[in-house]
């Protein structure tokens, strides 16, 4: 211990004799840990941290698939409790559904994000409210006095954390509700960034078998497993699937462990690969530490081969050396923190100010540091190991030769020091064609046709309270008054009213039947996105009419109900056929109170193509009724103007005000807004990756200009013997960049391989961009060239200006 | 001006002064000195009276501050820098006293860059590089590396390359400094074996021994050319 304690001190001793390169080296492995725990940060809330609820291990969520179409379906109440009725599994099931919700207790509506979720399910999966209590199973019937508990983020910022909220009433979606409670942000429940949740309130006996947009998560019994859970449930769908083969005959449940509820495949996929790229980036920080260790070891060369004269063994040097590295690495530890933080900050910036959650997915907590402190020791090892390995193996007789061999100035030393660069240029080739890979998918999402021009557009949402609009003539009314209101704008700005405005919310799904198309027994109906549209809808948009007609005036409650349909949608089902004047069953679609019922197909409009992330973009099959025979309580406004759409806000706030004073116009914004709030995640990813492929292009081309740079500064002698020889300044250059085209061509050669492994990971995350693309690998090997002789400049002018003189050693 | 055809180098005036932050140090002042063809001058003088650095003008390694340097009657004192590689290369041999041979580069990888840089063929290379190392006995060590050698058979070889180029003249700067006697007395006959054939010498030596082998020895003391001694 005490000889431990010595040579820290003698390592702290030893680092403040050289502040400049203590300084260098503490900061740059600070920036490698610190950006590493940084996306460490995302693994951590996404995938480590986990649903804080109590013993998260036994529970599961349900997710159920079509079999056929392969995509994910939301479920029923009826499943609900149909899985909870015969399951033996589970201890309970909790439903949710996912919404938001309009806080309408001060002048500007606030557009709030708040879930619904069966009463019983705090309980169950054991969250205890952070103040006042959770809802009652009566609170759970149809009828109930409303109630909401409210999200700790809301409470502190809305109501000053004020403790009296509890009991007093609030007014949500224009309806009062009481406060029972106050829910603590660091639960989640039942999904972060919870501001308002709300008691899911069903006859159960009644539950729709249709009305497809709950979550269903369990908690498993003691002592059962997944798999046995898994073998029930199966029987179970099997068996409602042969009782009602309309709505469950071709579904399948997968049970999905908890922490699949907060990130999902591709997500984590991501993450993990951004963390690998913070990875590399931290290897090569690691070789330029390791090639001025080495550059140090090679200037202590005499001091090395004295202790050893004075009897100090190998291991003990090594020990010495390596506790200079762990000093290092300590002092880097707690700046790592801080560089962490400001990391986080950084990509905190990187996600839209629409998206108010993802705090919580960025956790920096007790993990991250010990993460930060384990990659700290890590990084002794790696950039300390090779250097104090080569620094320990000293040769007496030459070293304490006047002018004898100096450590760290042989061939070994060298390899050593090439290999390492070698090693920067190929993890930094590797990043950077992954990340260019992904820029490029992300630049043709980004420009891919939408179907419509985003520019000068925007959406607001209104919503009309049951209590003051209710039901279909009210709304009809409301909607007629609106539209001519909206016809006034100014500036020749106009404007349509739609249920979901495009990129956001994609709308209900309803199946519906072609009337006198022949169908198999059992066979599931086809489903689309519904919308309800008013008669300037398509032309506000921007859609083009293929065939047929849009909607006019004349589509009103008691005339011919009519649909729209997309391009997609005549495509997939009427590639035989005209589609106009054919007839739909359209089902009816509960959670909107819209009807269903036989409708003459009048015409189809083109396609919106749909961006999310870095999926590649498809427009689905969607159908549009007249909101006049289809009138709704939520309804986007979208409107388009010739120059900036925000700057006709005021005179829709005043249209809407002019109508109902007491109306408020929630998530105002444009839909470039839109646009770019789908497709954030791709975004992110994107960017923090080409950030993390740039940091690393710097740091190799830092590594190449030290190794060069030293290399050329022990072949001084050398050039100026040549020079003296009568080489030309050009000549002694070439010898320069020769070394660096050396390294830089087998850096190169080991990264193309690196990025043909990384591509098998990355190809299926790639829209429209081969990752294996030979001009990308071609284009990025000429920058990682480009820059490496670039960093040779320096070294290769020093190298030219070498003067023949100090070859003589005159004087 | 006595300009002779038989005079490989002259000098006039020739003074070199070193700025530092706030001294001027005169090395050189105005230096008179002719070497004609198939001579053998010894530069003689103290440590730090300036004779390396009037070698390395003389090898134009190093500029004048003022004064005229003729090279086989060519003015170089002017010369630019690639100007100045180029008479490097053809017209002068060097011999250091540390050997300089390049540690990376076999012996007979070091003999023949100067004939590389000169741009001769391989084939004629080869040919000259076995040549001068035969003339200096070290044609059996050919493939060893410059390690391999003791002090005097790496001088040796250093004569091999500065004579492989044919050049006019032969600048050797204290060519003994690192040899013990014996060596050092076998280079100097190697030297003087040279200038036997018809090399033209110009040696910078601290040792009057040395001094005897040459034709006539300059004396250089601060800087200035104190006695210009008759033939030994």
């Amino acid at each position: 211990m005490d000889t431990l304690r010595a040579d820290f001190l003698f390592g702290l001793r030893a680092l403040r004799r050289t502040p400049a390169f203590t300084a260098v080296a503490v900061l740059t492995l600070a920036i490698g840990i610190g950006a590493t725990s940084a996306i460490f940060s995302i693994v951590n809330g996404t995938m480590l941290y986990g649903l804080p609820w109590s013993e998260p291990e036994s529970i599961v969520s349900f997710r159920l698939m079509h079999k056929r179409e392969g995509e994910a379906r939301a479920m029923t109440l009826a499943q609900y409790r149909d899985f909870g009725a015969q399951a033996k599994s589970f201890e309970g099931l909790l439903a949710t559904f996912f919404d938001q919700a309009y806080l309408t207790d001060r002048e500007e509506a606030r557009m709030v994000y708040a879930p619904k979720v069966t009463v019983g399910s705090l309980g169950l999966m054991g969250v205890e409210p952070l103040l006042g209590r959770g809802f009652t199973e009566a609170e759970g019937h149809p009828g109930a006095e409303p109630v909401i508990m409210l999200g700790e983020g809301l409470w502190r910022e809305r109501y000053g954390a004020d403790p009296s909220i509890v009991g007093r009433a609030l007014e949500l979606n224009g309806e009062r509700a009481t406060v029972v409670g106050v829910l603590a942000d660091a639960r989640w429940f039942p999904r972060p960034a919870t501001e308002v949740l709300r008691p899911l309130a069903f006859d159960a006996v009644a539950a729709a078998r249709d009305d497809d947009r709950y979550g269903i998560i369990g908690r498993l019994r003691p002592g059962v497993t997944m798999q046995e859970a898994q073998a029930e449930m199966d029987v179970i769908v099997g068996r409602l699937g042969e009782r009602y083969p309309k709505t469950d005959g071709e579904l399948k449940l997968e049970l999905l462990a908890s922490k699949d509820l907060v990130i999902d495949d591709a997500g984590r996929r991501g993450t993990l690969l951004l963390l690998g790229a913070a990875g590399f980036v931290l290897l090569i920080i690691c070789g330029n530490l390791a090639n001025l260790m080495l550059a140090r070891s090679a200037a202590r060369h005499k001091e090395m081969a004295t202790r050893a004269a004075v009897g100090a063994s190998r291991g003990r040097l090594m020990r010495l050396l390596l506790t200079e590295c762990g000093v290092i690495a300590l002092l880097s530890f707690p700046l790592s923190l801080l560089v962490t933080r400001v990391f986080v900050d950084y990509l905190l910036s990187l996600v839209p100010d629409s998206i108010t959650y993802m705090e919580h997915f960025f956790r920096f907590d007790y993990r991250v540091a010990g993460f930060a402190a384990a990659v700290s020791g890590l990084t002794v090892v790696l950039f300390g190991l090779s250097p104090s390995l080569k620094a320990s193996r000293i040769d007496l007789s030459e070293s304490l030769k006047e002018g004898g061999v100096r450590g760290g100035t042989d061939s070994g030393s060298q390899r050593l020091r090439s290999t390492l660069v070698a090693g920067q240029i190929a993890l930094a080739l590797s990043l950077l064609v992954t990340a260019s890979v992904f820029m490029q998918s992300l630049v043709k999402i980004s420009r891919s046709d939408l179907g419509f021009d985003i520019q000068g557009a925007l959406s607001a949402t209104l919503l009309l309270p049951e209590g003051r609009y209710d039901g279909p003539p009210a709304l009809r009314s409301f909607h007629g008054r609106l539209e001519d209101a909206l016809s006034t704008l100014p500036q020749g700005a106009r404007a349509a009213l739609t249920s979901s405005a495009p990129l956001g919310w994609r709308g209900p799904e309803r199946s519906f039947q072609i009337e006198g198309r022949r169908k198999a027994q059992d066979e599931q109906p086809p489903r689309a996105h519904w919308s309800g549209v008013s008669s300037e809808y398509f032309k506000t948009v921007g859609l083009r009419i293929v065939k047929g007609r849009g909607f006019a005036a004349s589509d009103r409650d008691g005339a011919l109900p009519v649909v729209v349909i997309n391009q997609e949608l005549a495509d997939a089902y009427f590639a035989d056929r005209d589609p106009i004047g054919q007839r739909i069953e359209l089902s009816d679609l509960a959670s909107m109170k819209v009807t269903g019922g036989s409708r003459e197909i009048v015409g189809v409009v083109s396609s919106i193509t749909e961006v999310r992330g870095l999926l590649p973009p498809a427009a689905r099959p969607r159908l549009y009724e007249p909101l006049a025979q289809q009138p709704v309580q939520r309804v986007d406004i979208v409107l388009r103007s010739g120059g900036d759409p925000l700057a006709s806000v005021g005179a829709l706030r005043q249209r809407v005000k002019g109508l109902d004073a007491r109306l408020s116009l929630a998530q105002t914004e444009t839909m470039v807004t839109r646009k770019n709030t789908t497709m954030w995640g791709g975004d992110f990813f994107a960017k923090v990756m080409m950030i993390l492929g740039l940091l690393a292009l710097l740091l190799a081309s830092v590594g190449i200009y030290g190794v060069v740079s030293y290399s050329t500064a022990q072949r001084t002698r050398e050039f100026g013997i040549r020079a003296a020889l009568g080489a030309e300044p050009g000549q002694i250059a070439a010898l320069v960049l020769k070394k660096t085209l050396r390294l830089s061509l087998i850096g190169i050669g080991l990264g193309l391989l690196l990025a043909l492994l990384l591509s098998r990971i990355t190809e299926t995350m790639l829209y429209g961009v081969d990752a294996r693309s030979p001009a990308t690998l071609a284009a990025v090997s000429a920058v990682l060239l480009a820059v490496s002789l670039l960093s040779s400049l320096v070294p290769v002018l020093r190298a030219v200006r070498a003067q023949p003189m100090e070859a003589l050693r005159l004087e | 001006m006595n300009e002779s055809k038989n005079e490989v180098i002259r000098l006039e005036g020739v003074g070199r002064k070193f700025r530092t932050a706030e001294v001027e140090t005169h090395a050189l002042t105005g230096v008179d000195l002719a070497i004609t063809k198939g001579e053998f001058v010894a530069i003689e003088g103290p440590s730090g009276c300036g004779k390396s650095t009037l070698l390395s003008i003389l090898g134009l390694l190093d500029e004048p501050s003022e004064g005229r340097y003729l090279l086989a009657d060519q003015a170089v004192e002017t010369l630019g820098a690639s100007a100045r590689a180029r008479l490097r290369r053809e017209r002068i041999g060097f011999i250091f006293q540390g050997f300089n041979l390049i540690g990376e580069l076999s012996v007979e990888e070091n003999v023949e860059l100067p004939l590389s840089y000169q741009g001769v063929g391989r084939a004629e290379r080869k040919q000259r590089v076995k040549e001068a190392l035969e003339r200096v006995e070290m044609a059996h060590r050919a493939r060893h590396m410059p390690s391999q050698l003791s002090g005097g058979q790496q001088q040796r070889v250093a004569v091999a390359r500065a004579v492989v180029g044919r050049p006019l003249i032969l600048l050797a700067d204290e060519p003994t400094g690192n040899l013990d006697s014996s060596n050092g007395k076998h280079v100097m006959e190697l030297l003087g074996e040279l200038h036997q054939q018809g090399a033209t010498i110009c040696m910078v030596t601290h040792d009057p021994r040395y001094g005897e082998f040459a034709d006539r020895s300059v004396h250089l003391f601060d800087g200035r050319l104190r006695e210009q001694a008759a033939e030994a």
